[in-house]
């Protein structure tokens, strides 16, 4: 009968098919690996320490919005959002949503970025000996910058007191693997973030390399740090940190650049560049080039313009002015112009600045005396010297060479300054207003119940 | 949608600029003095740059830029061809067909060929076989997502004040346009997506013993898929980089095989019994590769090659497989009391090593009521069956690897490097939803009159949901199976030939659906997972329906003072101009209370007719997009007509906030933008003539049929927007669920009108 010959090749079939099918079940994905094997060498950990940089240069931390937070919230109406895009708008507004997508997604991006440098830190051990001080420091520099910056943004400004009970942010030191405990937490107060934050990057300054490539170096860290203490209003640790970091960085060729507008726009780091954030045509986000920039230079439709009031502030001759030019309707500053350039992040410009400051408030004169750090700066955008500075014109030198650089609102902070309205100019918001912080974001609240909600919203 | 006419838009923007320099005591209009600084100077500042050459104060340019966005006459062309034939042992089908249909938008239109061919053989009493094989070519002229700005839908956000072109004859751009003037892209890219799908399959039956066969089918579907895309030097995308392209291949290859055996054994007396008992396998195999590039010498030149910079180009690959096996025993008592019983246990690699496996049992039992004795004579009920039915089914409708823990590459400053993506879940295993149904068929007058009717109750558990944690843990969501959810409801299908002759027949169908969704259950402590957008109001609530609108209600104007109110309590009795601070309510369902269905045929002589009419009940519909267009105002898109009944001073009543520029005043996502999507339409109205037996048996045809076909020319709805009938665009992605964005209108383009004559031939 023919039906015994194919009965038993069918029988045969169905039981091979049986027993591959079983491993056809057992896939792998081809771009992604497990997260053991992410962890498991000292190669592979290094890889996730340049993941840990490319979440830190994320559009919605470095790679630009933090920076254009600060500005928005600080309009002082000297620059005005006109773009379609309403989550800044409501920055500008002073009347920002819980549910804003940019506070939301920015909180994301941070969380995500400290996970990842405490996994670095949790698995240490397995990177060689001789690389742990690099890779450790490396990893404490942008956990210690990560929280700085939600610290400003989602808690009361330091100076405003209380820094016991003000409520910060979460503070998350060890990995996630898994959500234990439904991954419930509490906010820490202010206090306790900037005391980790300056924990994070004294150690990160000391285990660094002098000078790093493009990554987190020794100087880099002295320079954020310096910052940091400004914030807290710590004048002689600022000084002292800006001051190390100028000796440092100076010992490597950094140095201003002659032409104030050739800082700007530049693919790689320059010799003013302390810390940018890497951009090129492979991974081309910046955000502040998205939103300052104008169509002819791939940006969306010039969504910031500058106003005349910030142009009054200039004396006449500053080279400073030449970042502005009129496009897409209305003025724009170059400093953001052109696509594929790097964010900068810190210029040693800004720790002479910060020294200058810090020496004067404490009377000092360490590294140089505040008129020739204030000089240094002027000079190089034509300006005639100075015979002698207050304290007003020290921070109103320190405003315009770091104008539209993300600074504004920081240093309005600290010096317990007031943002005028945009639109009514007898309103206006004192440095600890509510509405000059951000929400914790809805989304985080109702999946953690223990957050309690910023004032003011 | 009407959108606001250039007087109107004038008129309205002044306005919001004059109430912003009022609220901050300034009075541009009547004291000079106050003007230069005025909200309302840059206004028309703005007017002016959106005027481009023409002035905006003497009305001369009025365009209309949705009417720019449509296709004037979209028109449809289909031809099928088909023949059969064959013998006793061999039989053949085969058909071809072309398609042709212009899009409702301007730039996108759809071609289509396609062939089919079928073919059985039987080789002896034993053994036969066969195969199926079809093969279609699509080419489509393709449009970006409804939310880019080259999508001409968004061509209802410009300025009616500004020119198409200028006076060079031109298209304008901005900054004369408000955003970006896609027309552009009309005249200066391309972007044409090519797929080619094959579906064979072979299948051979064997009777390998008296009452046993075997039958053993292998298919293969072959996708592949090219998206070719060229934007030019003057585009949106392209013009900063002297023209971006884009080459993209899409390959899906499934291959699937079921082998099974069929018991049916010849029983004495009044029994039937068939059992067959088998196995299943699936696998899929997803492949992508794309490169981009920019610096074109001329926008004539628009291949990759020609690209002196390649900015982007990665290979991906994904892949899932499937294996089942099933059993299935049917049995038949007298021919009128039904038992039916099956189970399958189904692995999927889609669940981690332990949970990869579901077991899926069934069960029905049926009774033929009319083959009794007590109705069997019965001159007007010619069929009744009660039927009932119990079981379960699996769903493992999820990424490829959601269990596991995963780190993806990711680099900086051109190093490689490696960064998470998804936390872990090695618990994960299938969806399962327990059915029950029981059912009624019947007909009456020999069938003259049939239907059905079915009530079932579904209850899924374990729902295969995006969950969102503490992003603390450095994750937005995790996969996690949680919950229950219960659908139950009715369904009726009722036909009945209402008139019938040798010359004239009227045949009707109605059908009616009622199904209630309610989210019972998430995971413990959980009663929510909110919109996972500021944008949108979709969320996930317990004893709500899945999908549910959640959000701030809006309550209308404060007459006293134009601010938008929402309602601060959940009883509704108290308002607030604070959104923060406003109530989160349900706000409506997007799925509808009831669906039906009308159709009638009318046959005289050799002539069809035939239409159809669709509705749809109780559901809602977001307009995701009401924020920008109709906003009072609040930016400069253009705004609806409907914008013009603002609130313009104290005691005016009206649902339309005061105009305040760069202040959203109620633009936010709300109940303001939800409204009733119920309709009834006239889907489909046809008219065919079959060609008489003698032309056709000249033409040596087996029957031929000319139409023509009218698709949706009647509409009725309260609805706001453009369609009811809203196709949302997946918007989900790895922080929302699927499915998840319901009744949300995003600049969705409307159904079109279509008309079209056809031809089939069968030979």
């Amino acid at each position: 009968m023919p039906s015994k010959v194919f009965y038993i090749p069918i029988i045969l079939c169905l039981g091979f098919f049986t027993l591959s099918c079983n491993e056809q079940l057992d896939l792998k994905p081809a771009q992604e690996i497990d997260e053991l094997t992410a962890l498991e060498s000292d190669a592979n950990i290094k890889r996730v320490l340049i993941g840990a940089y490319a979440n830190l240069r994320k559009s919605d931390l470095w790679g630009g919005r933090i920076l254009l937070y600060s500005e928005m919230l600080a309009a002082n109406n000297e620059i005005r959002w006109e773009g379609t895009f309403t989550q800044p708008r409501e920055m500008l507004n002073k009347s920002i949503l819980t549910n804003n997508t940019f506070v939301t997604d920015t909180w994301l991006s941070a969380y995500n970025t400290i996970n990842i440098t405490n996994n670095i830190l949790d698995a240490l051990a397995i990177v060689k000996e001789e690389d742990q001080d690099r890779v450790k420091g490396e990893a404490l520099f942008i956990r210690g910058v990560v929280y700085f910056e939600l610290a400003k943004l989602y808690g009361l400004p330091y100076v405003s007191g209380n820094t016991d009970t003000n409520l910060a942010i979460p503070l998350i030191l060890t990995p996630s693997r898994g959500v234990k405990n439904n991954g419930v937490i509490e906010r820490q107060s202010v206090e306790q973030v900037y005391q980790q934050v300056i924990e994070d990057l004294t150690n990160a300054e000391q285990l660094l390399p002098e000078t790093n490539g493009i990554f987190a170096s020794s100087y880099a860290a002295s320079a954020i740090l310096s910052r940091v203490y400004l914030q807290v209003g710590d004048f002689a640790s600022a000084r002292d940190a800006a001051n190390r970091s100028i000796d440092l960085a100076s010992a490597y060729d950094k140095k201003l650049m002659p032409d104030y507008m050739d800082v700007f726009n530049k693919e790689s780091d320059g010799p003013e560049d302390l810390f940018t954030i890497q951009v090129n045509s492979q991974d081309p986000e910046n955000a502040m080039h998205l939103f300052y920039s104008t169509p002819e230079f791939g940006g969306r439709d010039g969504d910031v313009s500058i106003l005349q009031n910030h142009l009054n502030l200039y004396e006449a001759g500053d080279d400073r002015l030449l970042q502005y030019q009129e496009r897409a309707g209305g003025i724009r500053t170059d400093k953001w112009r052109d696509q594929y350039t790097n964010v900068k992040i810190i210029r040693l410009a800004e720790l002479y600045l910060t020294r200058a400051e810090a020496n004067f408030r404490e009377g000092s004169s360490v590294g140089a005396i505040p008129l020739d750090d204030i000089n240094r700066i002027r000079t190089r955008v034509s300006l005639p010297e100075k015979s002698n500075i207050n304290l007003e014109e020290i921070l109103k030198e320190r405003k315009l060479e770091l104008a539209h650089e993300g600074h504004i609102l920081h240093d309005l902070k600290r010096t317990k300054g007031a943002i005028v309205d945009n639109n009514n100019p007898e309103l206006s918001y004192s440095f600890d207003d509510p509405k000059l912080i951000f929400p914790i974001p809805l989304r985080e609240l109702s999946a953690n119940f223990k957050l309690i909600q910023n004032p003011g919203y | 949608m009407d959108f606001l006419n250039a007087s109107q838009y004038v008129e309205l923007f002044r306005e919001a600029g004059y109430n912003n320099d009022l609220a901050a005591n300034k009075d541009p209009l009547n004291n000079p003095l106050d003007y230069p600084d005025s909200d309302l100077q840059y206004v028309e500042n703005r007017l002016d740059q959106y005027a481009g050459h023409s002035d905006w104060r003497d009305g001369a340019i009025n365009t209309n830029w949705q009417d720019q966005a449509f296709n004037g006459g979209a028109g449809v062309t289909n031809v099928n061809f088909s023949a059969s034939g064959g013998d006793e042992k061999t039989r053949f089908y085969l058909s071809s067909a072309y398609d042709k249909q212009d899009g409702i938008l301007i730039r996108n239109d759809f071609e289509r060929i396609s062939g089919r061919l079928n073919f059985d053989h039987n080789v002896s009493e034993k053994f036969r076989f066969g195969a199926n094989f079809s093969l279609t070519r699509t080419v489509t002229n393709s449009l970006p997502s409804d939310n880019q700005f080259n999508s001409p839908m968004q061509l209802v956000a410009l300025a009616p004040i500004s020119p198409i072109r200028d006076l060079n004859g031109e298209l304008t751009d901005r900054p004369t346009t408000t955003y970006y003037n896609n027309l552009i892209d009309s005249e200066n890219s391309s972007w044409t997506t090519t797929s080619l799908r094959n579906i064979n399959s072979i299948y051979g039956e064997l009777n390998v013993a008296k009452n046993l066969t075997f039958r053993s089918e292998f298919g293969l579907d072959n996708l592949v898929q090219n998206d070719d895309r060229y934007f030019g030097s003057r585009t949106a995308t392209g013009q900063s980089s002297n023209g971006y392209g884009s080459s993209r291949w899409l390959k899906i290859a499934t291959y699937n095989t079921n082998n099974f055996f069929t018991y049916q054994p010849f029983l004495q007396g009044p029994h039937k019994l068939e059992a067959t008992l088998g196995m299943s396998f699936q696998k899929s195999e997803n492949r992508f590769t794309s490169v981009d590039g920019q610096e074109f010498p001329l926008d004539g030149l628009t291949t990759l090659k020609s690209a002196a910079e390649i900015v982007d180009g990665l290979s991906t690959l994904t892949n899932a497989s499937f294996l089942s096996y099933f059993t299935r025993v049917n049995y038949k008592l007298d021919g009128k009391y039904l038992l039916g019983l099956s189970a399958r246990y189904d692995g999927s690699s889609r669940f981690g090593k332990s949970e990869k496996y579901g077991f899926f049992p069934a069960g029905s039992l049926g009774w033929l009521v009319s083959e009794e004795d007590f109705l069997k004579d019965n001159s007007y009920l010619s069929y009744f069956k009660v039927r009932t039915s119990f079981g379960i089914t699996g769903n493992a409708l999820i990424g490829d690897f959601d269990h596991m823990g995963l780190y993806e590459p990711l680099p900086y400053g051109l190093s490689p490097g490696l960064s998470p993506t998804q936390i872990a879940n090695p618990n994960l295993t299938w969806e399962t939803t327990q059915q029950f149904d029981f059912g009624l068929e019947f007909g009456f007058f020999e069938d003259r009159f049939t239907g059905e009717v079915d009530f079932y109750n579904k209850m899924t558990r374990d729902l295969l949901l995006l969950v969102p944690v503490p992003a603390t843990t450095g994750f937005a969501t995790q996969r996690q199976n949680i919950g229950k959810m219960q659908n139950y409801g009715i369904e009726v299908l009722l036909n009945s030939i209402n008139y019938s002759n040798s010359n004239l027949v009227w045949k009707s169908s109605f059908n009616f659906a009622r199904n209630i969704n309610r989210v019972r259950a998430l995971s413990k402590d959980q009663s929510a997972i909110p919109p996972p957008y500021s944008s949108y109001l979709n969320g996930i609530y317990v004893d709500q329906p899945m999908a549910v609108f959640f959000g701030p209600k809006y309550a209308g104007v404060d007459p006293a003072n134009g601010d938008a109110l929402y309602f601060k309590d959940e009883a509704q009795t108290e308002t607030t101009s604070d959104y923060n601070t406003a109530a989160r309510l349900f706000l409506g369902s997007p799925n509808p209370d009831f669906i039906g269905g009308l159709t009638n045929e009318i046959s005289y002589k050799n002539l069809d007719l035939v239409f159809l009419l669709q509705g749809v009940y109780g559901n809602k519909i977001y307009e995701a997009a009401g924020g920008y267009y109709a906003n009072n105002a609040n930016w400069f898109d253009n705004n609806t007509v409907a914008q013009m009944e603002r609130w313009q001073e104290p005691g005016d009543l009206t649902d339309v906030p005061q105009a305040r520029l760069g202040y959203c005043n109620g633009c936010s996502a709300s109940s303001r933008y939800i409204s009733d999507g119920s309709y009834l339409r006239l889907k489909t109205i046809s008219l065919a003539y079959n060609f008489p037996e003698e032309w056709n048996e000249k033409l040596k045809i087996n029957n031929a049929k000319i139409y023509i076909i009218a698709q949706n020319m009647l509409t009725f709805t309260k609805y706001h927007g453009w369609d009811p009938e809203v196709g949302t665009e997946a918007l989900s992605n790895s922080f929302s669920n699927a499915n998840l964005f319901q009744g949300v209108d995003l600049y969705s383009a409307p159904q079109a009108k279509t008309y079209s004559i056809g031809l089939n031939l069968g030979f």
